[in-house]
């Protein structure tokens, strides 16, 4: 049965190179099953949400076994050892699974973050992934990331200017004092994890832009090459937009990212400060 | 949906005749002839759910709602000029 | 006895009789004393107006013409601006009627009904708006509902906002809506 399964994952993930590593390990387990008795699985439980419009009962959490031993170190590695090997209908996001493509932001164990960059908590005790909290669910972990996004183009994420370049054709250069300002806002990869873990977001996700579409309202504020900064001051300073961070700093904590977007809130809510003086 | 015969209208079903409106208003932007097919089918989709969908079944609405809300969205524009659906069974997806 | 039946009736319907007379001489003035007045010059007649939603409703697929026609016969409702009595509702024009009064229920012939009604509110009973209610008297779902008042929507050039639509569920309320409307053409 475990040799049957493990054929079956190596024929399905040939191509990665760190699923290569998975294989050869595999291998070796396979040849000493032969001559040694098999090794005690380190069995641990996930419990998943699931959830499909195409049988539209209550959403449950639904138990999965996988054993630890034959799978990899992230929860991310977890969930594809289940969808490839006990329930190929569960379904998620991911791409990169190196943290950088921000697709499988889920909730594990009541905590957002990102299921590639999330080792997998012990086996002594059960796992929880839902899908993350208060986002309109499409399928299972799959959540429906509309508002969020057009949250983020309400912003204006590009470069804005009033002046054409120096030099017609030419970028338009930048101090490397004036690059360092944008350390701690350019790493975000929108995975929504903050946004999603922020209260205030929860009760006002229409109305509230959230710590994502701030800080990067804050990244192009702050980029010396834009020339809206004022613009963009105005257009964000509301009561709802702006004002429903009550720097409970979820966001922070949440971020996979290590950023801190309550601190960039709190420098716009600085330059709305000086803005008005 | 339909049995309610002159009771007032939940929030829920409100949006839903809203949706329906919606889809019945973007069609009026297209060809005669793609105005027709779109009417056919989404008047189809709508009875068909409203049969099949159990009324308290909220979340499930919901969903519905969204993604009808998303296409008309995208039927609303000037550059969509019609609708087509494809009938797709997969029995596998039903072994959940 | 039916002439004491008839004075009877007549005692409990006090029709403003010289109000309708006196402005533009049109009867439907009778339940429109007030809107009449602010309508506008060039406004289409409400006459125009139930001619042309019965049409549209006639024309809608699923509806039986014949049943919008025979509705007006058989379910015509009077709603007799009357402040002291309860209101009269006569149930079939020029058949049995029966009305309520603080008194108790009464019962009057047809032919009285039709005659005392046109005399005293100088329209013919049969040209009544038909009170027809989609859903119930044509057996249509809210889908088709909505649809209905998209078609009216279109023939007379209008935009009706979702809040008003969904209140729209009898050719009554619709002929009433758009006779209101200052945009229908």
């Amino acid at each position: 049965m475990a040799t049957g399964l493990v054929r079956r994952a190596f024929s399905r993930v040939q191509t990665s190179p760190a699923a290569k590593l998975l294989c050869i390990r595999s291998h070796a387990s396979e040849a000493s099953a032969q001559t040694s008795p098999q090794p005690t699985p380190n069995l641990k439980t996930f419990q998943i949400y699931r959830w499909s419009p195409d049988n539209p009962t209550k959403p449950e959490l639904k138990s999965y076994q996988i054993d630890l031993k034959d799978c990899g170190p992230m929860v991310l590695d977890a969930l594809i050892k289940i969808k490839n090997d006990i329930d190929p209908t569960l379904t998620f996001r991911r791409s990169c699974r190196e943290g950088i493509c921000g697709s499988c932001a889920m909730n594990i164990d009541g905590c957002n973050g990102l299921a590639c960059l999330t080792k997998i908590p012990p086996a002594s005790a059960e796992s929880t992934v839902t899908p993350l909290p208060h986002m309109f669910v499409v399928k299972d972990l799959v959540v429906d990331m509309t508002n969020f996004y057009s949250q983020y183009k309400s912003i204006e994420p590009w470069l804005k200017r009033k002046s054409p370049p120096e030099e017609k054709g030419k970028e338009i250069l930048q101090t490397k004092k004036d690059r360092a300002k944008l350390d701690g806002m350019y790493e975000c990869i929108l995975c929504a994890c903050c946004s999603t873990s922020c209260p205030s977001y929860w009760w006002n996700p229409e109305s509230y832009l959230g710590p994502a579409a701030l800080l990067h309202a804050n990244r192009w504020i702050m980029d010396s090459r834009d020339e809206y900064t004022k613009e963009r001051l105005d257009a964000i300073c509301d009561e709802f937009k702006l004002y429903r961070c009550h720097t409970i700093l979820n966001c922070a904590r949440a971020c996979p990212k290590g950023l801190n977007p309550g601190k960039q809130i709190t420098n716009i809510k600085q330059l709305q400060l000086a803005k008005g003086i | 949906m339909g049995a309610s015969t002159g009771a007032k209208l939940s929030g829920m079903q409100k949006q839903v005749l809203g949706l329906y409106r919606g889809f019945l208003r973007a069609a009026r932007t297209k060809s005669p002839e793609e105005r027709r097919q779109i009417e056919s089918i989404v008047s189809a989709e709508f009875r068909r759910n409203s049969k099949l969908v159990d009324r308290k079944n909220f979340i499930y609405i919901e969903y519905l709602l969204r993604r009808g809300k998303k296409q008309l969205d995208q039927l609303s524009s000037p550059d969509t000029v019609g609708l087509s659906y494809l009938n797709v069974s997969n029995p596998q997806t039903r072994n959940s | 006895m039916a002439s004491a039946l008839r004075s009877a009736m007549l005692r409990h319907i006090r029709v403003p009789v010289t109000e309708t007379l006196t402005l533009n001489g049109s009867k439907w003035n009778l339940f429109n004393n007030v809107r009449s007045m602010s309508s506008h010059d060039d406004h289409i007649t409400k006459e125009e107006v139930i001619h042309r939603v019965l049409d549209v409703v006639k024309s809608f697929p699923k509806v039986d013409p014949s049943k919008v026609g025979h509705s007006v016969i058989q379910r015509c409702l009077f709603h007799f601006p009357h402040p002291i009595y309860s209101c009269l509702v006569a149930e079939k024009i020029g058949k049995n009627v029966m009305y309520w009064t603080n008194g108790g229920i009464h019962h009057l012939d047809g032919n009285i009904v039709k005659s005392a009604f046109s005399e005293y509110s100088g329209y013919d009973p049969e040209q009544v708006a038909p009170d027809v209610h989609f859903q119930k008297d044509l057996g249509l779902d809210s889908l088709d509902n909505v649809e209905i008042v998209m078609a009216l929507e279109e023939e007379f050039k209008l935009e009706i906002p979702d809040k008003e639509a969904d209140k729209i569920d009898s050719c009554t309320l619709a002929i009433e809506y758009i006779h209101n409307h200052p945009m229908a053409s």
